[in-house]
């Protein structure tokens, strides 16, 4: 028996519009404000952002966990090592094991075991055409001045299967993950391709998900 | 004189930690592990996961490779040898330190992906000796945990491979291979150190001729010229003996391989075929399972220890009784808020299971002779389940101090700060009592 949740927790940041002013000057000024302001308030943007209820629903789960196989593009099983210590660190369950890969469901009695898959895809970086005309404009001033002119693209994909030992159901948690970095003279101000890191957002959306699951299964039995 | 003293200092400084005197990050793990400090070997061992992004896909690995806390230069073999290691010994790390925290599935995750990572990174001849030694740890690891999860199937068939590994490595042959590897990593460390500190040195006369130039300030131009012209010579001189080194490690590495299969009659891929056969043992056979059972340290205690300290038949039926009684002790509920309410008589629980923890320590003695009836009837796999379930000292204190309040029935809030170790200990007296009883009823 297995139920099907899809998350897309994507969207689209605003680079901004340039409005249309009088004298060279002022849209000098204005575009250089406007880089202070970029790199003040950061040019990156992430789309997995934590729900508003978070904290509510997730707080510490009366449950264990077991983590199975958790694949991503390279073959080897780090995965799962840095989600148990990701899991430790949040406090949420009061045990978190690793399963045995060659059977996942015997010896540790855990009340849930996940299983999934990540698929990291950053791609490559492009050029913006109005970092470039902006660039132009103040002869080299907005680009010199760390304005972004070039934006990459790094998607997430989370495939996750949830087992909940009671009742011996799976529930398949999908979402995504879009980051934009926008960049210029100095590069990417955060680190598109790092491991863990650049799981952790998608880890806190799991998370969510499996201890709303919980407590809508409790709330049920009740 | 003060001034000449400080440099001297400084200079020793220098030179010890350009001479690779630093230990690896394996034998600092090693002496924490003596040390019994289990979450920093764990920390130390989860962040080496992250250098797997400089190993390219087949074990293949770049000319330097940087952990952080360590630069590995792989043209040196001894180097080669640390840097191919990082990830096996970390897998390695994790799942020791998990086996002596009673973390049995954890270990044995850890000892598969060390086994995984070390056919990846031990995959060349001159490793075969790194490989082997990976196997033999991993697999006896494999065997306690699967031991203590109360699996005697797959622990029996790791007690095998560990057995045969171990014959394998006490070979004549397999001596000589050992030997030969020491021997090229000895070198090895030793050119390396030597050039390290020739390096050392020419840095150090360097600094000084800066010194000395900054010292004489516009009368010492000439000089720094002649120190320039030598350092150039000095730094052409360094670059042929740094050549001439790789040549010469290239050309020990071709000849410890020659050397094996001319004079031992050893071909080191025959070897390794071997090992790797091991993992394709068909089903363990009653023989072996009763050798597995007879190398554990449960078998071992109950050997050694005093008959008059054993359980007698009255004691065994004392618990037989406390057994059957032990499923109704407690009863647990969760509510909605995700609180737990426990009910019940928690004291006789907590007793039960301090009862349960001096079981295996008290078996009566094995037969001198034919144990198999001796190994059927007690050491089953409950008996290693229950003796493989142990409370943490936070655990125990925790419900020690709950029963002494004689607290009939209390409530564990998962948002405070004891909840985790009461709802493991919990957890842990409720699966020990189960494992007990399974145990006990069998008798």
């Amino acid at each position: 028996m297995s139920e099907k949740q899809h998350t897309h927790m994507g969207c689209q940041p605003e680079p901004g519009s340039v409005t249309a002013v009088h004298g060279i000057w002022k849209v000098q000024l204005l575009l250089i404000a406007a880089t202070v302001f970029m790199i003040c308030s950061g040019c990156a943007s992430a789309s997995l952002k934590l729900p508003l209820d978070f904290n509510a629903v997730v707080r510490r789960q009366p449950a264990s966990i077991a983590l199975g196989s958790i694949q991503d593009s390279v073959s080897c099983d780090d995965e799962a090592f840095y989600l148990q210590r990701y899991l430790e660190k949040k406090d949420v369950f009061y045990d978190c094991v690793l399963a045995d890969q060659d059977n996942p469901h015997a010896y540790h009695g855990a009340d849930i075991l996940l299983s999934g898959r990540i698929e990291p895809r950053v791609g490559w970086s492009q050029g913006l055409g109005w970092g470039h005309f902006a660039t132009f404009i103040t002869m080299g001033g907005y680009y010199f001045l760390v304005g972004p002119t070039r934006k990459q693209e790094a998607r997430i994909d989370y495939n996750f299967d949830v087992y909940f030992t009671d009742t011996g159901k799976t529930n398949s948690f999908h979402f995504y993950d879009l980051r934009k970095a926008y960049f210029g003279f100095y590069g990417p101000r955060i680190n598109m391709d790092r491991k863990p890191e650049l799981y952790e957002a998608g880890w806190d959306q799991l998370l969510y998900e499996i201890c709303r699951e919980m407590q809508n299964r409790r709330a049920g039995k009740q | 004189m003060k001034a000449f003293c400080c440099t001297k200092i400084l200079m020793g400084v220098m030179l010890f930690s350009a001479a690779g005197c630093s230990t690896p990050p394996q034998a600092h793990r090693d002496a924490m592990f003596i040390r019994q400090q289990y979450p920093r070997i764990r920390a130390q061992a989860v962040g080496d996961l992250a250098v797997l992004g400089q190993f390219s896909k087949n074990g293949r690995i770049g000319s330097i490779v940087d952990t952080g806390r360590n630069v590995y230069d792989t043209k040196y073999y001894d180097l080669a040898g640390e840097a191919r290691s990082i990830i096996p010994l970390a897998y390695y790390d994790m799942a020791r330190v998990a086996l002596k925290t009673g973390r049995y599935t954890d270990a044995i995750r850890g000892a598969q992906n060390a086994i995984r990572a070390g056919s990846d990174f031990y995959g060349g001849d001159e490793w075969t000796l790194l490989r082997l030694l990976g196997l033999l740890g991993n697999h006896k690891l494999l065997y306690e945990s699967y031991l203590f999860c109360g699996d005697l199937e797959q622990a029996s068939m790791h007690h095998k491979q560990y057995l045969l590994l171990s014959e394998l490595m006490q070979a004549k042959a397999f001596k000589k291979v050992m030997e030969n590897s020491f021997c090229i990593q000895m070198t090895s460390i030793r050119l390396r150190s030597e050039y390290e500190v020739k390096r050392a040195e020419a840095t150090m006369a360097q600094i000084m001729a800066i010194l000395a130039a900054a010292g004489a300030a516009a009368g010492g131009a000439q000089n720094n010229n002649n120190n320039n012209n030598n350092n150039r010579a000095a730094q052409i001189a360094r670059n042929a003996q740094i050549a001439q080194m790789a040549v010469l490690t290239v050309a020990m590495l071709e000849e410890y391989k020659q050397a094996i299969k001319v004079q031992h009659n050893i071909d080191l891929s025959e070897l390794m075929q071997r090992a790797a056969d091991l993992n394709r043992l068909s089903a363990p056979a009653a023989e072996d399972i009763r050798r597995a059972k007879m190398a554990s340290s449960l078998y071992l205690q109950a050997s050694i220890r005093d008959p008059a300290s054993a359980l007698d038949q009255a004691d065994l039926s004392d618990l037989k009784k406390q057994a059957s009684k032990s499923r109704n002790l407690v009863k647990i509920t969760t509510d909605e808020n995700g609180r737990i309410h426990v009910s019940g008589d928690l004291a006789k629980l907590v007793e039960l299971a301090e009862k349960i923890d001096e079981v295996p320590m008290r078996l009566p003695p094995p037969p001198a002779k034919r144990p198999d009836d001796y190994l059927d009837k007690y050491l089953t796999p409950g008996l290693y389940r229950m003796a493989g379930i142990r409370m943490t000292y936070e655990e125990k204190a925790f419900f020690d101090r709950l029963a002494a309040s004689g607290g009939q029935e209390f409530v564990i809030d998962p948002a405070q700060a004891e909840a985790q170790v009461a709802l493991n200990g919990l957890n842990k007296m409720i699966q020990k009592s189960k494992a007990f009883e399974s145990w006990i009823t069998a008798l």
